[in-house]
């Protein structure tokens, strides 16, 4: 009776702990801006937390740098259970641009179990509101994945 | 019947001389714990039974009377019990405390000889016979403190010129007692403080209390004998004897023999209340444990003069109640101290941290008596500080108000010295210094755990030492004390305990709820490093920098910390200025004189050595002179 | 026996734990609601709050590896315990001005030592440095504030002759309310100033600094306890204002005006400090020390002495 109860409420109040391994800082602005009262997120029951302790969702940005990687992953075991990862960005998603660099792990996923992303480069407020709205169940997911086929390059090697 | 008030002064003497002649260690111990046990039986056997008076007559000249007056009636004989029980406890604790050092046998006679000197002034009725004693105890003091060791030796000595200066001053205030009312013995006089004469006697009377006591300015010599001697010595003298002693007496000033009038009352307060503020903050700042509780244990003594001075039913039951739950707290912190002590080797705050875990009987013990002291309900320190509080209201008068914070805001100020003294020594992270400590011995644990429950029950009960103890005390001079003290209209411990709780039971019930059984084990968050225990230790020394830091608290801390404040140092200077006045004043000045008659005396002579010219006709002509003057003298 | 049974009804229920936990909640959302609007945004729900204690102690509680566990987890406890008797006596107190005890007003201030202690206590056990700043950021905190609140209640007990707090309200109902007079002013607004730092709200929240200290004393707690500490800081946010209340504003009248009356006093005190909260940085510590001692002391003092005097 009491998880049931428990379920329902922690989708209307997850705590944030926003984390950057490695970003240009981009990602970290639009974070920032979703906070702010312009998209105020706390109407949603959001808020952000000061250590991951209180925290229930980790919001990470950046590629991962090789050296994060022993911090990122003390700081999701610091994390209490239940929890989410949210990664937010391209780079977080999958490496952005610095998917293939020497010092570059390569995307938030190949170091901790991520549950959802919010890809964009910064992604803007409102596609970091949907994402999070996405995750707490409020809307249906819209976009489904696509594979990209790269149309124009066979077609230029045909000619 | 009445002979048995001679068994607590003789059986320790004796048992405590016999000492000397021991030097196996195991007799020695045994021999001491059944001193102090027996004396302690002989204690309770006098408490429970009624008064007892036994008088010899000692000196008896015409105009001049001593007797060897001995009188236990409730508070005396309570007090005794309380100090022979208190020896009793450190006797227990010594046996394994101080095991290894030497000179054991001094160690062990001067602690039955106090134990029985102090008996003495208690039981004694006649002023002359209370000085001998108290004089003793001095002079024991001086050798306790210096059984640790020739490093001791200034400490020891400092303590000795203050408190037997103190006798000194007390003494004088006897003999104008014995002036003023032509007789020594207590219990019979009753001298209103009006006036120069009754005036000067109770403040003499009332420094040597307070010298014994600590309170400012008498104080200085606790901290440094703090330092450098054992612990259970600490533990034993200042934290219990001399309160109960000096308290005593205090008491039996205020209320038998002077009635005091508004000034007086006004004059212990302000003693009571400056000592309070002032030991405190000092304490804040020290790095040293033993140092550190010593402080307090002056700070805790300001409570009681203050509430003492109130003059109030209330007010003096607090007091006396404080005085009682100090000595449990205080002793109880102590051999806290010396356990650490015992198995880390330092009392320094810098290299202790995170005993609690190899040390959890210390730090449970620790704990109850740190929060006693500071006075959080529902111990037993919260008590006696309320009717204090009570007191000082009560009293009306002027300036009741600057005592009543100075009183609360000390409290204040003693939890945050305990918050580091916690933090710093067992909560927070151990050193690497310190290897893995046990915890100590069963002998030396019991002494801690009966004072902790000594301290909880009279926290939570405390209807009982008050009813039974403290008011017939006060039931002799104020009537309608065992009413006012029925809890129908107060406080009640009790029922406020059983509320509290009750709300950790509730909040037990939450943690239910809320899925304790969850609970997994982690590493602490530095930002994600992993960062090893020893660099990110912060141990509590350091808290109040920021107090001891601020502009014109600075000034003050400094000149504390280099005895601007200290009575000893400041006479030692006034001496010698005294010292230099004289010896260039009287000393030269007679030096001079002499030579003075020296030069006069050849200059003299030089002028008459001029007539011995030699020649024989010079010689006649005087020889001729003086016949002629002496037949004219004898013709006349 | 019937008197225990009595107060455990007392404390558990009507004006203890359920009562003032419930309505304290409710009150952390009006705070949070406040400061949106201020910061022109829509606030939460009015449910929020609870629904974030109920999301905290669903939540596993991590303990760190080495700290001392019992003391860890008791901490929260105490501060608890001391709250809900704080919140009996003074709701006590305001339904039956007969039932108040001797020198409960100095109860009432000791027993408010106990949640600060709690904190304490909490961030020494964790094994964690934030921990130990936090400690020694929040004794300070108290030490800076407990002097002018000691200094502002004795000027109550002066200007009343009393300290027995059903008494103060009687004094109120006869001479006036003590706002009214310049002495009672001044002391309110001492006490305003203490209410801010006692709640741990900014520009006083200096031990519990979320963007500096990693949270500080709370810094290694997470599920249940954290629950607990927030259900104590929310009842603190109840009951504060409200001994302020009784000791400034005087009695609550339990008719339908009165209620009014005693709400809206209750929402002005509320919105001041929320008022402060929003608009204010945070001080640094030796600031904050410096601040109570040198500037809030004196006027604590200068209130006390026009009482003695006797405006």
């Amino acid at each position: 009776m009491f998880k049931d109860l428990f379920q329902r409420c922690f989708k209307k109040s997850i705590w944030v702990y926003h984390t950057n391994t490695g970003a240009c800082n981009g990602c970290d602005i639009e974070v920032i801006n979703v906070l702010t009262p312009y998209y105020d997120v706390e109407r949603f029951g959001v808020k952000l937390v000061g250590s991951p302790r209180y925290a229930d969702a980790l919001l990470v940005s950046g590629p991962v740098t090789r050296q994060i990687v022993p911090a990122l992953k003390n700081l999701y075991d610091s994390v209490p259970d239940p929890k989410l990862v949210i990664a937010i960005g391209s780079c977080a998603a999958g490496g952005g641009i610095w998917y293939d660099a020497y010092n570059v792990i390569g995307g938030v996923d190949k170091v901790l179990p991520v549950d959802f992303y919010i890809p964009g480069c910064p992604p803007r407020p409102e596609a970091i509101i949907h994402g999070v709205a996405v995750a707490l169940g409020l809307i249906e997911k819209k976009v489904a994945p696509i594979t990209l086929k790269d149309e124009g390059f066979e077609k230029w090697m045909k000619s | 019947m009445n002979s048995i008030l001679i068994v607590p002064i003789l059986l320790p003497v004796v048992t405590g001389l016999l000492c000397l002649l021991i030097s196996k260690r195991r007799i020695l111990e045994v021999l001491t714990f059944f001193g102090m046990f027996l004396t302690s039986v002989a204690a309770l056997v006098i408490l429970l039974g009624d008064s007892l008076r036994l008088r010899m007559e000692w000196i008896d000249f015409s105009y001049f009377r001593i007797e060897f007056d001995l009188y236990a009636y409730h508070f005396s004989s309570f007090i005794l019990l309380a100090c022979s029980f208190f020896g009793l406890l450190v006797t227990i604790y010594s046996l394994k405390q101080m095991k290894d050092k030497d000179h054991l046998k001094d160690y062990y006679c001067y602690l039955l000889l106090t134990v029985g000197f102090a008996n003495g002034a208690l039981l004694s009725n006649n002023l002359v016979i209370l000085l001998i004693f108290w004089g003793m105890i001095a002079i024991m003091l001086y050798l306790m403190i210096r059984s640790a060791g020739i490093h001791a030796e200034k400490a020891a000595k400092k303590s000795f010129i203050i408190v037997g200066g103190s006798d000194f001053l007390m003494l004088l205030g006897v003999v104008i007692v014995w002036q003023l009312s032509g007789s020594l013995t207590m219990t019979d006089m009753t001298i209103p403080v009006r006036g120069g004469l009754p005036t000067a006697a109770f403040i003499l009377l009332m420094i040597g209390a307070i010298a014994k006591v600590g309170a400012m300015p008498f104080h200085s010599w606790i901290p440094d004998a703090a330092e450098v001697t054992y612990t259970p010595v600490m533990a034993f003298l200042p934290a219990a004897l001399d309160k109960l002693l000096g308290i005593y007496l205090l008491t039996r000033l205020t209320l038998d023999l002077f009635v005091l009038d508004n000034s007086m009352k006004i004059l212990l307060m302000t003693i009571g209340s400056i000592t309070i503020i002032a030991a405190v903050m000092m304490a804040l700042i020290q790095k040293d444990l033993k140092k550190l509780l010593s402080f307090h244990a002056i700070s805790q003594v300001g409570y009681m003069v203050l509430g003492i001075g109130t003059g109030t039913m209330v007010g003096i039951a607090g007091g006396l109640f404080h005085m009682l739950n100090n000595v449990i707290y205080k002793t109880c912190l102590f051999l806290c101290a010396g356990s650490i002590e015992h198995r880390t080797k330092t009392t320094h705050l810098e290299n202790l941290g995170g005993l609690s875990k190899s040390m959890p009987v210390t730090f449970i013990a620790c704990a109850i008596a740190a929060f006693s002291i500071s006075g959080v309900p529902p111990f037993n320190g919260f008590v006696s500080k309320w009717m204090v509080y009570q007191g000082t209201i009560e009293m009306g008068g002027p300036f009741w108000p600057v005592f009543l914070i100075t009183a609360m805001f000390g409290s204040a100020l003693t939890l945050a010295s305990f918050v580091k003294v916690l933090h710093s020594v067992f909560l927070g992270q151990k050193p690497k210094e310190i290897s893995e400590p046990k915890e100590v011995e069963f002998s030396m644990k019991i002494p801690m755990i009966i004072l902790a429950f000594l301290c909880v029950f009279f926290g939570i009960f405390a209807q009982f030492p008050l009813k039974y103890v403290i008011g017939p005390v006060l039931g002799q001079h104020f009537a309608g004390f065992g009413e006012a003290i029925s809890f129908s209209g107060m406080w009640s411990p009790t029922l406020a305990t059983l509320l509290l709780s009750f709300s950790l039971i509730c909040g037990i019930i939450i943690y239910r709820f809320g899925s304790i059984k969850n609970v997994k084990d982690g590493e602490i968050f530095v930002g994600g490093e992993s960062i090893d225990g020893e660099e990110v230790r912060i141990s509590g020394t350091h808290f109040y920098d920021t107090i001891e830091s601020m502009g014109f608290l600075r000034i003050l801390f400094e000149k504390g910390k280099s005895g601007g404040f200290d009575i000893y140092e400041r006479g030692k200077s006034v001496l010698k200025t005294l010292s230099m006045i004289l010896y260039q004043g009287v000393d030269r000045m007679i030096e001079r004189f002499y030579d003075g008659i020296q030069i006069v005396t050849i200059e003299l002579s030089q002028y008459f050595r001029k007539a011995h010219t030699g020649l024989l006709t010079t010689y006649f002509i005087w020889f001729l002179v003086g016949i002629t003057v002496l037949l004219l003298i004898l013709m006349k | 026996m019937d008197e225990i049974v009595k107060g455990i009804f007392y404390v558990a229920v009507f004006p203890g734990l359920l009562f003032c936990g419930s309505v304290g909640l409710l009150l952390c959302w009006v705070d949070r609601k406040v400061t949106a609007r201020i910061q022109s945004r829509i606030g939460p729900p009015w449910y929020q709050c609870f629904i974030d204690i109920v999301k905290l102690m669903g939540k596993t509680m991590i303990i760190p590896r080495g700290s001392r566990r019992a003391g860890f987890l008791l901490a929260p406890l105490v501060g608890l315990a001391g709250m809900t008797l704080v919140s009996t006596i003074v709701w006590r107190v305001n339904i039956r001005p007969g039932a108040s005890f001797i020198g409960d007003s100095i109860v009432v201030l000791y027993l408010l030592i106990l949640p600060s202690l709690a904190l304490i206590l909490g961030g020494s056990s964790s094994k964690s440095p934030f921990g130990a700043l936090g400690t020694s950021r929040e004794m300070k905190m108290m030490l800076a504030y407990e002097l002018p609140f000691i200094i502002a209640i004795s000027t109550v007990i002066i200007k009343t002759e009393t300290i027995l707090l059903g008494e103060i309200v009687g004094f109120q109902s006869l001479h006036g309310v003590l706002i009214g007079h310049p002495s009672g002013g001044i002391a309110f607004i001492v006490c305003l100033v203490c209410m801010q730092a006692k709640l741990g709200y900014i520009p006083f929240d200096i031990p519990e600094a979320e963007t500096e200290i990693i949270g500080g004393v709370l810094a290694e707690y997470s599920g249940v306890s954290l629950a607990i500490f927030k259900i104590t800081n929310a009842m603190m946010l109840f009951i504060l204002p409200l001994f302020l209340m009784t000791l400034f504003l005087g009695k609550i009248h339990f008719n339908v005006k009165g209620i009014l009356v005693a709400l809206v006093e209750f929402l002005v005190i509320l919105l001041l400090i929320l008022l402060v909260k929003t608009t204010h940085p945070r001080l640094r510590i030796d600031q904050a020390v410096k601040f109570f001692w040198w500037i809030v002391t004196p006027a604590a003092v200068a209130g006390m002495i026009l009482a003695l005097v006797g405006i």
